[in-house]
């Protein structure tokens, strides 16, 4: 109850139309409003991100620190399923012919709590998971690569549409076909390694690294459909999709924080010693060694993406032959992977070196038992800069790479440029570490003169070339690209006949870290079906970079 | 039957006309009259079901008539249906058969468990890729699995023409013939007959790679591929009952908003897509179609797996030499052409060098390996082999792939490759015009002039005379 003599509730302020029969308050000299306040504006924003609750790494590892992730999700408004904008979650099983109940995530319970709690046997948490990974992958990757992602065609663009299936069918397997995900399930071996229950169920659609690869699979087909198939365009596929679920674990602070402490900071360790600490034969669970998570893609789903044994391999033992001598695509993938992870952990080396002189300095003991929190605290910051910058580079890396036929070490030349544009002075020394984990790899360009920086650099264009004109582009810029590729038929080489296929203009925009807007537009011009150029332009429609396809590509298949 | 008169002085290679499928005899002049040679004997009907002409019967009574029944040397390169099936279907006239020698891939040996199981493997991965194929709706790949699947078991979803199965013809030719088989792989001293070794021949064995853990390793990878996607990976099969949630959960797409089936709602231009009705059987469609795309990947794993089996050999006579490749594929073609133990090297970045590179500068016949098909021959190969030399190429058109996929066999460009460089005759290029048996040549060319030798058509065969 309002006591009279008390001063009005001002809810909002007072607006012209207010002062309707007002007298001035004699004590503050303000009106006297009469009649409550009319709401003005529209109702509150609807909020930025939903809170969804995922396995990091799998059911099998239960409740394990940092296994149960809330991912923060962009927020939108879902029907059941869930459908939103971009994302549709169908659950069809094909093997049972049936649709599975869909889940409402705007239902009020569902939503106050952040989501459903972790499920195996429920429908309803595996579609928000595969929901959830799939919005939150593709956020990272539009971040990375500054712009939203659409389908393109040499036709022109559309909004891309993800469909997910997260039981399609009873089968070990998981694949994308077009913009649709479909992942299946199948019962484990009897003789199932690990924590999994012999005969039991797993679901593919509960990786978040077989959900994330899927993504990139759905997204690197989406942004670069001129890629055909061949050994070194599924390698460079394979190895992407991996990377991409491989690094957002480097961001899962819980798990991080947890390794750094159990491997006292040497985060590239294989094994952890038991939460108990390490003994030199166990005696109890909390005393056994395990897996590093953030090394490996989960083992039982490992199978599902033709991965059996995750990356560490890989990464012990750099062979200068070994990638040269492997022709099965999968093969070759972990061995980039191994190689950017090599890169991103000298990095680590190198930039938290000083952290540990100090806390040694400070009497501190790293082979002791746990590191003190703020130094941890520190490290996984280090971890998470380190690990997104890397995820950045290899994305933009992708806008920087020919047409039709990427050789890895094209796509190594990608990503030093792409890291190029984004920071000059490299003053992590980025660049530097990744040339060199390539090349003790046996990963070198052939295209390049030198093995260095400038070298690997895709070389500036030529002043010669015609500018593109960015003042008035259409959205997908076809006829302007159009008309620039008839004044550069000198400069792409073509025949005065020749109809080339051009791919619509896409744009990264992105903020250095000097604090610069960077705006670059890239298209992909074919001039015949297996050869062409990547075109890089620069804000004002300059050329920066003309990347043709390597000259050997065209003769890349063994056979006829 | 009519029997042929035998070379005195020269070496003959006759390719029977059977369809899909190889039948090789060799007759070369020995101490004691001609010596025989047969290399395979199969057929299969292919995803047309052209593959099969139903003559091979014809062929093996004709051969039996012009060697006696008396063979110096059987060899049988792999275990697929278009080079073995023959044995089981022409069993009564094998067993009639006195053989010296048989040769046989390492994979087919008896003495190494690992060996043995993983051929179970394969065979149980076939019928499971079968049934999964099955399960689905018929398509224009599920033909193609099916072929594939039927080549590797040599069992027929369909009854077919002819009978016999691969397991009852590796069964004769094991046990049935009165003599072991030896099994090679690259490396190994082949021991021939004395017969031919007075004969003046010689044998070298080319592939498959020796099974070493590494190479067995990588194929067990590679059944790891397979199995993946018929979930039959890790020991067992799928149940195909398996029901993953409680019946509770099972609903109709009318529990989904129209929304979600936006994909295949009807567009026209400068309108928003119509979503007023579910189009879900569009989207069951979608499901259905993804999935034996995957399994047709499966089935051509499985085929190469079994086609790299296959025992390569390089004869020499009087300074001529012979290559026999089966069907092999990439990996088993690599390691003799660019030296053993790197077997994995991609063939089109490599130049050829050492033995390899020899052996092709210095042949002057080929079998074309695996009826002409994609992949089989590497460029980096026919690069090498020297001009005017004679390949023989043994393929029914029409009976596996499509031009419009390049997967056509045989393959076109391949083919007009070795044209360049050889006197090339394919066996869908003879007549056959036996005693009830009439099959026109469905590929019509006059057979060509070789710059050594002749070429001579017979009644259901070609030979070469070198």
């Amino acid at each position: 109850m309002v006591n009279q003599d008390d001063p009005p509730i001002f809810t909002v302020a007072p607006t012209a139309d207010g002062d309707e029969g007002s007298d001035l308050d004699p004590d503050l000299n303000l009106p006297v409003f009469q009649s409550p306040p009319k709401p003005i504006g529209a109702p509150s924003p609807p909020p930025l991100f939903r809170t969804l609750k995922v396995y990091a790494f799998g059911p099998s590892r239960g409740k394990a620190r940092g296994n149960i992730q809330s991912l923060a999700v962009p927020y939108e408004k879902l029907a059941p399923g869930p459908v939103g904008e971009r994302i549709a979650v169908v659950d069809y099983d094909l093997s049972r012919k049936c649709f599975y109940d869909p889940v409402d995530l705007d239902d009020l319970h569902i939503a106050i709590n952040g989501g459903l709690d972790p499920s195996e046997s429920d429908p309803h948490f595996h579609q928000q998971m595969a929901y959830a990974v799939v919005s939150e992958s593709l956020r990272r990757i539009e971040l990375a690569l500054g712009r939203t992602v659409r389908q393109r065609s040499p036709a022109g663009t559309k909004s891309l549409k993800i469909l997910v299936h997260p039981h399609f069918a009873e089968t070990t397997n998981a694949f994308t076909s077009e913009s649709h995900i479909n992942c299946g399930y199948f019962r484990a071996a009897t003789n199932a390694p690990g924590r999994v229950l012999p005969g039991q169920t797993v679901f593919t659609c509960l990786s978040q690294d077989v959900v994330g690869h899927m993504v990139t699979h759905v997204v690197l087909n989406a942004v670069r459909p001129d890629l055909g198939r061949s050994l070194d365009n599924w390698t460079l596929l394979e190895a992407l999709s991996d990377l991409t679920p491989l690094l957002f674990h480097f961001t899962n602070r819980e798990i991080v924080f947890d390794t750094i402490q159990r491997t006292a900071g040497v985060i590239y360790r294989s094994q952890l010693s038991g939460s108990a600490g390490s003994v030199s034969q166990a005696r109890i669970v909390a005393e056994l060694e395990s897996d590093n998570p953030l090394l490996a893609l989960s083992g039982e789903f490992g199978e599902a993406i033709g991965r059996v044994g995750g990356i560490r391999n890989a990464l012990l033992a750099p062979d200068s032959a070994a990638f040269e001598a492997e022709r099965e695509h999968h093969a070759r993938a972990a061995i980039v992977v191994a190689a950017v992870f090599d890169a991103m952990f000298s990095i680590y080396e190198q930039r938290t070196a000083d952290l540990f002189r100090i806390y040694r300095a400070g009497g501190g003991r790293i082979d002791g038992p746990d590191l003190p929190e703020p130094l941890a605290g520190r490290l996984c910051d280090e971890v998470a800069a380190i690990a997104t910058r890397f995820f950045t580079m290899c994305w933009r890396g992708v806008d920087h790479c020919p047409p039709v036929e990427v050789p890895v070490s094209d796509f190594l030349r990608g990503c030093i440029t792409a890291d190029y544009e984004y920071e000059k002075e490299d003053r992590w020394g980025v660049r530097d570490a990744l040339m060199q984990a390539f090349r003790v790899r046996g990963i070198t360009p052939k295209s390049a003169a030198f093995f260095s920086e400038e070298a690997l650099r895709w070389p500036i264009a030529a002043a010669d070339w015609p500018v593109l004109n960015p003042e008035r582009l259409t959205d997908d810029a076809l006829p302007e690209l159009q008309a620039f590729v008839d004044a550069s038929k000198e400069q792409l080489g073509l025949g005065r006949r020749a109809r080339p296929t051009i791919y619509p203009l896409q744009t990264a925009s992105f903020t250095s870290p000097n604090d610069l807007p960077q705006v670059s537009l890239s298209t992909q011009i074919l001039t015949t079906p297996r050869t062409g150029m990547t075109v890089i332009f620069d804000a004002a429609g300059r050329v920066r970079h003309a990347i043709p396809t390597s000259k050997d590509a065209a003769r890349k298949e063994p056979g006829f | 039957m009519a029997k042929s008169s035998p070379p005195s002085k020269n070496l003959r290679v006759r390719m029977y006309r059977v369809g899909f499928g190889d039948f090789f005899l060799i007759t070369l002049p020995g101490v004691k009259g001609p010596q025989h040679i047969v290399i395979d004997c199969g057929v299969t009907r292919g995803k047309t079901g052209k593959g099969d002409i139903a003559t091979i019967k014809t062929a093996v009574r004709h051969m039996a008539a012009e060697t006696d029944s008396k063979l110096s040397l059987l060899i049988v390169t792999h275990r697929h249906q278009d080079h073995i099936i023959g044995f089981s279907r022409c069993a009564p006239e094998f067993s009639k058969f006195k053989v010296d020698a048989i040769w046989m891939p390492y994979w087919e040996t008896e003495y190494a468990p690992k060996v043995t199981a993983f051929q179970e493997d394969l065979e149980n991965l076939a019928l499971s890729l079968r049934a999964a194929a099955l399960a689905g709706d018929r398509d224009e790949n599920t033909d193609d699995i099916l072929a594939i699947v039927e080549n590797a078991t040599g069992v027929s979803v369909t009854e077919g023409p002819g009978g016999g199965t691969n397991k009852k013809s590796l069964d004769l030719v094991k046990n049935g013939l009165g003599v072991k088989p030896e099994y090679y792989a690259k490396g190994e001293q082949a021991k021939l007959p004395s017969s031919l070794a007075k004969a003046g021949l010689k044998a070298t064995i080319l592939g498959p790679p020796p099974a070493d853990e590494i190479d067995f390793l990588k194929l067990m990878d590679l059944k790891k591929g397979v199995g993946q996607y018929v979930a039959a990976a890790a020991g067992g099969r799928s149940s195909g009952k398996l029901m993953p949630f409680a019946r509770d959960f099972v609903v109709d797409a009318s529990s989904y908003p129209a929304t979600a089936f936006r994909e295949w709602a009807p567009r026209s231009p400068g309108r928003l897509p119509d979503i007023s009705t579910r189009h879900s059987r569009a989207l069951e469609e979608a499901v259905r179609k993804a999935t034996p795309a995957a399994l047709f990947m499966a089935a051509k794993k499985l085929d190469a797996m079994l086609n790299n089996q296959s025992l390569v050999v390089l004869f020499e006579w009087k300074g001529k030499k012979l290559l026999f490749a089966g069907d092999a594929q990439g990996g088993n073609w690599e390691y003799w052409l660019f030296g053993g133990g790197t077997a994995t090297k991609d063939p089109s970045t490599l130049k050829l060098s050492g033995p390899g590179k020899a052996i092709l500068e210095s042949i002057d016949f080929y079998k074309v390996g695996h009826h002409g098909s994609t992949n089989a021959t590497p460029i980096a190969a026919v690069d090498g082999m020297r001009k005017d030399f004679v390949a023989m190429c043994s393929v029914e058109a029409d009976t596996f792939g499509s031009v419009s996929n390049k997967s056509e066999v045989p393959r076109i460009p391949l083919l007009e490759a070795l044209e360049k460089k050889s006197a090339l005759v394919r066996s869908d290029q003879i007549a056959v015009k036996a005693a009830n048996v009439n099959v026109p040549a469905t590929w019509k060319s006059s057979l060509p002039k070789p710059k050594k030798g002749r070429f001579v058509a017979g009644s259901c065969y070609v030979d070469y005379l070198l």
